[in-house]
């Protein structure tokens, strides 16, 4: 059962990753990357990380996306800047099969090898493993510089928007 | 990690918060200052740099590790923030004038100095990854703001946006890097994944190989270095003195930091590549800016070779650890004297609305303006390596720890690209020296002289007496070594 809806989750949230990227309505790919979002959380609850598959629901599938829809919807493109460049598709195709192949030759040879599956049952799952708690733990103890260093990186990038934003050119 | 080694380790990067302070001060001050004023937030800039500077020299009395093992405050550390202050300090003092010359706007601009500077401080002293990607955003962030800054000039918000993209880009290949390295060792601490690291396993090499794509990149060598010349170029005169040479150091330190404490087990597999890596950045930085007309972008693409003689010092460290390593260490602190005065002397010469960057405008220097044309002879003997200059004495202990080492090869591409180097050099001086026609040249502004004369006296006689400086390099890489 878990397998199934790994394999079904996986598949729909890598199809919709492919959409995203090839369909030429920008509201639909940004419509399929919320489907993207949503299945991967799925993954992450399958792996027992809950909060982390909370926050990506929240976060990334709440509130960026409706972000995202709100500035495709503002820019109000026009069909003709849509334009469908049919011309490189056979490339494409080309590059994306050949990237395929290659990841599945090294993927088969990593399980071949079996390095790809070093991690299976070999430290068993803490018990409080995902929950709010243990992330906090771990976030605001063993990791608490790299927290403090994201809050400065923020800053940095408000004020970037506030040097790009703010003065009107005379 | 309790609350006391919590305080303990916030108390040890003092140096580093006294900076990041400073820039909050700057942006809660800034609104309240009248326009006319603006321009004196500079002095709070600087004295908050002084006060780290000051702070920081302490570190070379001790190793501490701090945060459980995030950071390494040694005297490694201690040396490369000297660099980053001082390439900050004197780029800040230079920008003042040419911010009011070119009406840019002051308080953002010197806070991004400030977070940027911190960055590349608390980047050599990281031995985390997390932490250390964290820092390399830090810096480079408020570098992409600071090249887009100039927005009336379409040259200024290309290169911002091209170095957003590109940097971007850099680092999403350096965290799958490090994403890898994590996935196959389960630690993000460079000591713990230097004990687990497994050459059968191909997830650490793969993993070690795009980290190192990821510095090649930052460090600005080849085969990812066609992003220098185009984001050197359109960015504003000091911002583009002040990423050389800090972006530059701050790369080299968390490159060196990184495969040797991090990698060493895989070292004589990238020292091969660096080999080639550096004998072709030395090359092609060299070739192509032989042909250009604009200094700017001359001196872009020759900081493209240098980031190559410095490479030239880690291949040699892998025969010569302490030679070879402090060597580098040398190149860079010499680099930050002639590079950010070479860069320092175009902003000093650029007038309102025209940069002084072709070789035709500086033209007539001598005759109008002699004392500056002085100066940027010295940056430009010491660029080229010409004694007695600093920039001499630091291609000399490269050179001689890749001969010591018994890279023979390495050492004559060097010193040819070296010869090589000094017909683009001196063409400049040529241009200013000898041109009868009389350029037009901006008043002189003091404060930028200042800083122009401690940079070019620090290239002359450091280059005279390069004892007690290169002793300090010796320290710093003699830390270093596991």
């Amino acid at each position: 059962m878990e397998s199934f809806i790994f394999y079904l989750f996986a598949v729909v949230s890598i199809a919709s990753a492919l959409l995203v990227v090839s369909h030429r309505n920008p509201v639909v790919s940004a419509l399929s990357l919320v489907l993207t979002l949503f299945s991967t959380a799925v993954l992450f609850i399958l792996l027992l990380a809950h909060f982390i598959a909370v926050i990506q629901v929240l976060i990334y599938a709440g509130a960026i996306m409706v972000l995202f829809i709100f500035t495709v919807m503002f820019l109000n493109l026009r069909d003709d800047a849509l334009s469908f460049d049919a011309q490189g598709m056979k490339l494409k195709l080309a590059t994306l099969f050949v990237i395929l192949i290659i990841v599945g030759y090294f993927s088969h040879l990593g399980f071949k090898k079996g390095v790809l599956l070093l991690s299976q049952n070999k430290n068993p799952i803490p018990e409080n493993f995902g929950t709010a708690e243990a992330v906090a733990e771990v976030l605001f103890r063993d990791y608490l510089l790299p927290f403090e260093l994201t809050s400065i990186l923020i800053v940095v990038a408000i004020l970037g928007v506030v040097v790009i934003a703010k003065r009107r050119l005379n | 990690m309790d609350l006391n080694e919590v305080l303990k380790s916030t108390f040890l990067i003092t140096p580093e918060l006294s900076l990041i302070l400073t820039g909050m001060i700057l942006m809660v001050l800034d609104p309240f200052i009248r326009n006319r004023f603006k321009k004196e937030l500079f002095w709070i800039t600087a004295l908050g740099l002084l006060i780290g500077f000051a702070l920081n020299l302490n570190r070379f009395r001790y190793t501490e590790s701090a945060f459980a093992g995030t950071l390494s405050l040694d005297e490694f550390t201690a040396y490369f923030n000297i660099i980053f202050i001082i390439g900050a300090l004197l780029a800040t003092v230079i920008s003042r004038d040419y911010i009011e010359k070119t009406a840019l706007k002051h308080g953002e601009y010197y806070a991004l100095i400030l977070f940027s500077t911190s960055g590349m401080m608390l980047l050599s002293s990281a031995r985390e990854f997390i932490s250390l990607f964290l820092c390399f955003e830090i810096m480079s962030v408020s570098v992409y703001i600071l090249s887009g800054f100039n927005r009336r000039s379409p040259r200024s918000v290309e290169s911002g946006i091209k170095y957003l993209v590109l940097g971007g880009f850099s680092s999403a290949i350096l965290l799958y890097g490090i994403a890898l390295i994590y996935g196959a060792s389960g630690s993000v601490f460079l000591d713990e994944i230097a004990s687990r690291f497994n050459m059968e396993n191909p997830l650490y090499i793969a993993g070690t190989a795009l980290i190192l794509a990821g510095f090649v990149f930052k460090i600005g060598a080849f085969p990812l270095h066609q992003w220098i010349p185009d984001i050197y170029e359109g960015a504003p005169m000091t911002v583009t003195g002040f990423m050389s040479v800090g972006v530059k150091a701050a790369a080299f330190a968390v490159f060196l930091r990184v495969f040797f404490e991090g990698f060493s087990t895989l070292e004589v597999q990238w020292m091969q590549i660096l080999w080639v890596i550096s004998v072709f950045t030395m090359t092609i930085g060299n070739l192509a800016a032989i042909v250009q007309r604009s200094i700017k972008r001359m001196l872009a693409y020759s900081s493209i070779s240098h980031a190559g003689y410095a490479l030239v010092g880690i291949v040699a460290s892998y025969g010569e650890k302490e030679l070879g390593l402090s060597s580098v260490l040398y190149y860079l602190f010499a680099y930050t004297f002639m590079n950010l005065g070479a860069f320092g002397t175009l902003a000093y010469l650029s007038l309102k609305d025209r940069e002084c960057e072709m070789l035709e405008d500086i033209s007539g220097l001598w005759q109008r303006k002699p004392l500056v044309a002085i100066a940027l002879g010295i940056f430009m003997f010491s660029l080229a390596g010409i004694p007695p200059t600093i920039g001499f004495f630091a291609k000399y202990r490269v050179f001689l720890s890749a001969i010591r080492a018994e890279f023979y090869w390495l050492a004559i591409i060097g010193i040819l690209n070296s010869v090589l180097s000094a017909y683009y050099y001196l063409r400049v001086l040529v241009y200013a020296y000898m041109r009868e026609e009389q350029m037009e040249f901006p008043a002189p502004q003091p404060l930028s002289a200042f800083a122009i004369a401690i940079l070019s006296l620090g290239a002359l006689i450091l280059g005279i007496f390069p004892l007690y400086s290169w002793e300090l390099a010796i320290k710093a890489a003699g830390s270093f070594i596991p």
